[in-house]
């Protein structure tokens, strides 16, 4: 097979391009996605460990896009395209593209306020809408949420927009609590002095803001005690997974229990007449004076 | 125990068993203290096992990079400059190093940790808390395997007497010199009765301290880290 073309050649089915031009266009498209993909692995290499994650993403973002801005701001004259001409152009295909496709617009235009409103980024412990999980990546046109159980979910930037986001480490530190019940029999202020020192011993129970530890209810069962406890935001979850075991663990050493729910029953009078006694058996035993329980 | 040493090397003091050995071809390092040990493998054709004490921001995990150091409070003079000698505490880094690049194997302390939040929970930072006494002569008797001596230098720039029962301090800038003493130089720059700043000097507390190998440093960016911190939040 005889190519019979020369490189000032103009492209059969492209008569404004010239062979030559073809070439040159590829090559900087290859150059460009060379360029991206190096600067992509060097700055991973270099910063992975000295950055936040979602920073470098963020940082890797903007690196490819002024990349591939530049990549089209070459090659788009070869194509017989004023940039003045193309940018009036745009902004009417904008218009039809935008009424044609709303909800992708809507979808960029939320991701564009996403980035810069920052009210999630990636990395972060969050409920958007009915979903709760980590944030794996946001895009310009979705956000992507990994579950607790590690199920993938991709929301629509316009979605995480509108909706209501909770999010668990936006700030440095945050409160959790316990209710500790106790029997009525035990020392309600040795059980908060137990409790105060195992909390103390954690290193992660924040000495400021204090604990808060008081009685807060006398339940049915049991004197409930209420742990209010601030952590760092990043480790609240595994403080509040220690300390309750250690607290349970400290205060049954010191011959504190946590009682069973429980239920006393009061008899009226007249049902003592129907006990039934075995043969040989004395009234007195199978019942107190007044009740029977 | 501070220094540097060859790649087979045993220390025991204090509930504190170290060791590096070489075996089949590798190296076994092993270190127990409060009934926790902790064992890495080497492959390594040799080096050096360098120890000295770091940052103490890392136990038991690393969450933040704030050291906060409270002490009774002090009322400073308008104008005056004073210098205040606190303690920090003690974190031990133990380094391997060969073919010019550094490793941390382990970081261990005699020291419980305590951390704390300074400022709100929203715009605060936690910081590791470790309360001290300030006095106006360095402490004789300080354990430079547990403690070291803050030194530190207030100035109040204001024209009010100033409360002072804490100084933060970022440390990513922390440098901290050793031998028979282990000592750290900061300043405090009070800019009103709520607000100062704080940095490190990088400078030793007496002939013959050695510097330490600085973990933050190591990590961060060159030229990028923080330097001061901006105690904005309550003196």
């Amino acid at each position: 097979m005889v190519f019979d073309f020369g490189l000032d050649d103009q492209i059969s089915f492209f008569p404004s391009l010239k062979w030559g031009e073809l070439l040159y266009i590829v090559f900087v498209i290859l150059l460009a996605a060379t360029v991206s993909k190096i600067l992509t692995i060097y700055i991973r290499k270099t910063l992975t460990d000295k950055v936040k994650l979602s920073q470098l993403d963020l940082f890797i973002k903007v690196i490819n896009y002024a990349v591939l801005i530049i990549t089209i701001l070459i090659i788009v004259p070869f194509f017989n395209v004023e940039l003045g001409a193309l940018l009036v152009a745009g902004g009417f295909a904008s218009i039809v593209i935008g009424i044609a496709s709303k909800s992708v617009l809507g979808n960029l235009i939320s991701g564009l306020f996403l980035l810069f409103e920052r009210p999630i980024t990636i990395g972060d412990s969050v409920n958007i809408g009915s979903v709760g999980g980590t944030v794996t990546d946001i895009n310009i046109f979705s956000t992507i949420v990994k579950t607790y159980d590690g199920v993938f979910v991709r929301i629509p930037n316009e979605n995480v927009f509108t909706s209501e986001i909770t999010n668990y480490v936006a700030h440095e530190a945050r409160r959790f609590e316990y209710v500790i019940g106790i029997t009525y029999d035990d020392d309600a202020n040795e059980a908060i002095r137990i409790i105060r020192e195992v909390v103390w011993s954690h290193p992660f129970a924040l000495k400021d803001p204090s604990p808060s530890i008081y009685v807060d209810e006398f339940a049915d069962s049991s004197v409930n005690i209420m742990v209010r406890i601030w952590a760092p935001a990043t480790v609240w979850w595994d403080v509040r997974t220690d300390l309750l075991w250690k607290i349970k663990v400290e205060l049954s050493k010191n011959g504190i229990e946590m009682p069973f729910p429980q239920q006393v029953i009061w008899f009226q009078n007249e049902l003592k007449e129907r006990v039934t006694l075995r043969p040989g058996e004395d009234r007195a035993q199978k019942a107190g004076p007044d009740e029977h329980t | 125990m501070y220094g540097t040493y060859d790649l087979s090397f045993s220390y025991q003091k204090d509930g504190l068993d170290l060791s590096i050995e070489p075996q089949d071809g590798k190296y076994l390092y092993r270190r127990t203290l409060n009934g926790q040990t902790k064992t890495r493998t080497l492959l390594s054709s040799g080096g050096r096992l360098i120890i000295n004490p770091v940052e103490p921001l890392n136990l038991p995990k690393e969450i933040c990079q704030t050291l906060l150091v409270e002490f009774d409070p002090l009322a400073i003079e308008p104008g005056a400059e004073q210098m205040i000698y606190l303690t920090f505490p003690i974190e031990i880094g133990v380094f391997v190093a060969g073919r010019g690049n550094l490793e941390l194997l382990d970081i261990f302390s005699w020291n419980n940790q305590k951390y704390t939040l300074y400022g709100s929970s929203e715009k605060g930072v936690i910081a590791r808390w470790w309360p001290a006494t300030a006095r106006s002569s360095p402490a004789a008797d300080l354990d430079p395997l547990k403690e070291g001596l803050l030194s530190l230098e207030i100035a109040n720039t204001t024209r009010e007497w100033v409360d002072i029962s804490k100084v933060v301090l970022d440390g990513s800038a922390m440098k901290i010199y050793y031998g028979d003493l282990v000592s750290s130089q900061a300043w405090m720059r009070v800019l009103s009765t709520m607000v100062a700043e704080t940095s490190f000097y990088d400078r030793a507390s007496r002939d013959g301290q050695k510097k330490a190998v600085e973990l933050f440093t190591a990590r961060g960016l060159a030229g990028v880290e923080r330097q001061r911190f901006l105690m904005d939040r309550g003196l």
